[in-house]
């Protein structure tokens, strides 16, 4: 009876204490910490977008709480303003572009918002449906080098569209029905220099590269959480050496591969210290090779000397 | 010396869980509100409660409504087996975490086969449609509580009354003269738990795109439990929610307490003895149910088969998705499973023994915490066991580190319904048995164990298979409550990715979850009937054979 009582609470205490393990920090390269939970000034409540001013390096975040806040390098708050509207929902994806113009995937309204690095309301396009040119779920835009709008949107859709200068509608592509190119969830669309467009095809776990007309060249990516696999991938940003840096909703951390998809190193774990990652949902490059690593449940931002 | 010792942590788990968070809010509250002001509901609150009670009060009708088919099924059903089936068809809904029902309709709405197009015909599509779709969801989430209150009501005396009424009037007017009002207090017992289980449902209304109180709720909690915001304060926030599930917990009370001592009695109950009426009626109720229980499933297996997908690879796809979450899960299902099991039987045994004054203050204690635990939101239970364990020490290596604070939290959900098992396994055995065995000289817990065994194994199994799937498939306490290093919560995961939409592999593996929960649904009431069967098939027997003896034994 005594040893059935023994083994009994070994096997609790294995079940209980041998399950869990100390994941490695990498604390050595973050640079620097912005924000902390919270609602005030400098605060956030589950960040989930990121955007780089190509003008002055200043850093933009979106959070939870429909709040746009503008960070100086080291981190400091400046000023900051909220979205007209947040009871559907708060926007996913934001990105400059070469005006310094800040757009804005107002996810859950089915628009793009612009606006200038204050605030500023510029313009905004864009209406819920499934025909050409309207959106259910924006979550991310780009630009290619002659300077076509690309917007990505899930929710029904799941692809990507083409607009003109002048916002008119192009084409699409991705959708459900594109056999190997359709996408589910993409979250995230980026050019590289030679002028494809890279996509984080999010519910696929992989990333995929498109010609400008929506032909699909390449992909890469299979979902798990080993060494080179993914797990909801929710972005990508190009290195200057042309490869990809992933951010890995799934796996809480940041992988880089090269331009042929070739796994090459990560960063991060599951935790809460500096080093760590709970959910992160974007990463973007600022000046000096530092990435900035939405740490969306950690309520913080992690720049990271990549 | 095991049983003993299983007692006294049973007592000990429900303690941590439900009586030292409880105490430590009593202690917050005890400076009053921080201003009365701050307690004014206004502007968009008051409107989003409004809703919220609408929406509660119409899942109460509808999930009667949908009930109504197994209720009939019950009633009529020739033989154990059609029970047995109907038990594990009923059970297997409420095991199911509340988000899959949410996303199911969400799916449905937003299909563009037969399905979506008929009920854009009716405008659940629309934007202002979403209390609708929510309402919808939560009655098909929690269709088996009218339906086994109904059912155990009507089995235990209603079906009398409607016998009796029967000799003097047609059926209909027997039904509504002589049975409803027999099961009016059941019937009102199943609307106020159904309406107290929506008041505090928080994962349906965000993903059908409305938005009610407990989902208002949802953030608070969360930013409260990074930066330390004491529970009190969200207490007092809580307090309309509060004071409605109260309410509606006094209004259930008569009716589940008649229907608790009905079934003590067991009268007129023959699963399978008595032939039964059954026919073409029964089994279109019988299918009827079946469609109300699978209709999540239909939904989306109807999504995978629009998507072509080889379903060997996606299993094979998710099984690695998730493998962190999905170890993480089981392991806590187990621990729950095993605190589930250790409640119960505290329970159970305190009211073998003899009691003590001191003993049934005890017992008032446990139980009374368990019950307001079971009942007040689940983000305030969760956050009041992060004030305690989040600080230095044991407590937070505890919390860091292990599984023990989560399993906590899941024993503050549901350890009410484990300790209600035991105490109606209790309640089962027969008095006589009890005292022939004292006069024997029983007095430890494993002879008395042996001696009650027929009769207590099988709620008590019972006990420990629902905390186990019921931990499966919680949310809204593992999201605050899981810790960063032991890999994550499935069920939190596939919630997590339920709100952007349609995700083949959140439906691959929402229905790798829903099979066992429905297999362990089926094994228990497969193996309690057949328990049961036995028992009374063997007490029938002495029965049989005391009556030939005659009543002092002699025969003849």
């Amino acid at each position: 009876m005594v040893g059935r009582v023994v083994v009994a609470i070994g096997l609790l205490a294995g079940l209980v204490g041998g399950c869990s393990h100390e994941p490695p920090t990498d604390e050595s390269r973050v640079v620097v910490v912005i924000g902390e939970t919270g609602l005030g000034n400098g605060q956030f409540s589950y960040p989930r977008c990121v955007a780089v001013s190509p003008i002055d390096g200043r850093v933009f975040i979106c959070d939870k709480t429909a709040r746009i806040q503008r960070f100086d390098t080291e981190g400091h708050f400046e000023t900051g303003w909220r979205m007209p509207a947040w009871e559907n929902g708060k926007p996913t994806g934001m990105a400059f572009d070469k005006e310094g113009r800040l757009w804005v995937a107002d996810t859950h309204y089915a628009r793009v918002m612009v606006y200038d690095r204050d605030g500023k309301e510029l313009f905004q396009f864009g209406s819920r449906g499934e025909g050409p040119g309207q959106f259910i779920f924006p979550t991310c835009i780009a630009w290619d080098n002659d300077g076509n709008i690309y917007v990505g949107e899930y929710g029904g859709n799941d692809r990507i569209n083409k607009f003109s200068k002048d916002r008119k509608w192009l084409l699409s592509f991705g959708g459900r029905d594109a056999g190997e190119a359709s996408l589910e969830r993409p979250t995230q669309i980026k050019f590289d220099p030679a002028g494809f467009l890279w996509v984080s095809d999010g519910c696929h776990h992989r990333i995929c590269k498109f010609s400008l007309d929506g032909k699909l060249l390449a992909s890469f990516g299979k979902p798990g959480n080993g060494p080179g696999e993914l797990s909801y991938p929710y972005d990508l940003e190009k290195t200057k050496s042309g490869g990809v840096i992933v951010t890995e909703h799934g796996n809480n951390r940041v992988s880089e591969f090269d331009s042929q998809g070739k796994f090459l190193r990560s960063w991060g774990s599951p935790g809460r210290e500096n080093g760590q990652l709970m959910q992160p949902w974007k990463a973007e490059f600022g000046r000096d090779g530092i990435l900035y690593v939405v740490d969306a449940w950690n309520n913080r931002i992690q720049a990271v000397r990549w | 010396m095991m049983l003993r010792a299983m007692r006294w942590v049973g007592w000990m788990i429900l303690a941590a869980a439900t009586v030292a968070p409880l105490a430590m809010l009593f202690f917050d509250l005890r400076g009053g509100p921080p201003a009365w002001s701050e307690l004014r509901v206004g502007g968009r609150l008051a409107g989003i409660l409004l809703r919220t009670v609408v929406i509660a009060a119409a899942a109460g009708v509808l999930a009667t409504g949908l009930s109504l088919p197994a209720l009939y099924a019950a009633a009529h059903a020739r033989g154990e087996r059609v029970r047995v089936l109907l038990f594990g068809m009923a059970a297997a809904p409420l095991l199911s975490p509340a988000c899959v029902f949410g996303y199911s309709w969400m799916l449905a709405a937003s299909q563009r086969g037969r399905l979506g197009r008929l009920l854009s015909l009716v405008g659940f599509n629309d934007d202002n449609a979403g209390p609708a779709r929510a309402a919808v969801a939560l009655a098909t989430w929690l269709w088996p509580i009218p339906a086994m209150l109904l059912a155990t009501s009507y089995l235990h005396g209603g079906r009398a009354a409607y016998r009796m009424a029967r000799l003097d009037a047609g059926a209909v007017s027997a039904f509504v003269r002589g049975a409803l009002p027999a099961m009016a207090g059941a019937a009102a017992a199943a609307f106020a738990i159904v309406f107290v289980l929506s008041m505090n449902e928080s994962t349906i209304a965000p993903l059908v795109l409305t938005r009610t109180w407990p989902a208002e709720m949802a953030p608070e909690v969360l930013d409260s439990a990074m930066y330390g915001s004491p529970a009190a304060a969200l207490a007092w926030k809580s307090w309309p929610v509060v004071g409605l599930v109260g309410v509606a917990a006094l209004v259930a009370w008569p009716g589940l307490r008649r229907v608790w001592d009905s079934v003590e009695q067991e009268t007129a109950l023959d699963l399978g003895g008595a032939a039964l009426s059954g026919g073409g009626g029964t089994a279109l109720a019988v299918a009827v149910t079946a469609l109300i229980a699978l209709a999540p499933i239909c939904i989306f297996v109807s999504e995978l088969y629009s998507a072509r997908i080889s379903l060997g690879e996606a299993i094979h796809r998710v099984w690695t998705l998730y493998g962190a979450e999905r170890r993480a899960s089981l392991i806590v299902a187990g621990l729950a499973g095993m605190a589930g099991m250790a409640i119960a039987w505290s329970t159970c045994d305190l009211r073998l023994g003899r009691e003590r004054s001191i003993g049934r203050v005890f017992r008032a204690v446990l139980l009374g915490s368990a019950l307001l635990s079971a009942l007040l939101p689940a983000e305030l239970m969760a956050q009041l066991l992060v004030q305690l364990f989040n600080r230095r020490g044991i407590a937070g290596r505890l919390y860091d580190d292990t599984p023990v604070v989560w399993v906590l939290g899941i024993v503050a959900r549901y350890g009410f319904f484990a300790a209600a098992m035991g105490w109606y396994a209790a309640r089962r055995v027969p008095v006589e048995v009890l005292r022939q065995a004292r006069i024997d000289g029983v007095n430890d817990a494993g002879a008395g164990f042996a001696v009650a065994r027929p009769w207590v194994i099988w709620p008590i199994v019972a006990a420990a298979i629902l905390m186990a799937c019921l931990s499966l498939s919680e949310v809204a306490a593992s999201l605050v409550l899981i810790p960063p290093r032991f890999g994550g919560s499935l069920a939190v995961a596939l919630d997590n990715q339920m709100h952007y939409g349609r995700n083949l592999d959140v439906i691959v593996t929402t229905l790798m979850l829903l099979v066992p929960l429905a297999v362990f649904a089926m094994g228990l009431a497969i193996g309690w009937g057949g328990a049961e069967a036995r028992r009374r098939k063997g007490a029938a027997g002495v029965v049989a054979a005391g009556n030939e003896r005659g009543p002092l034994g002699s025969g003849g």
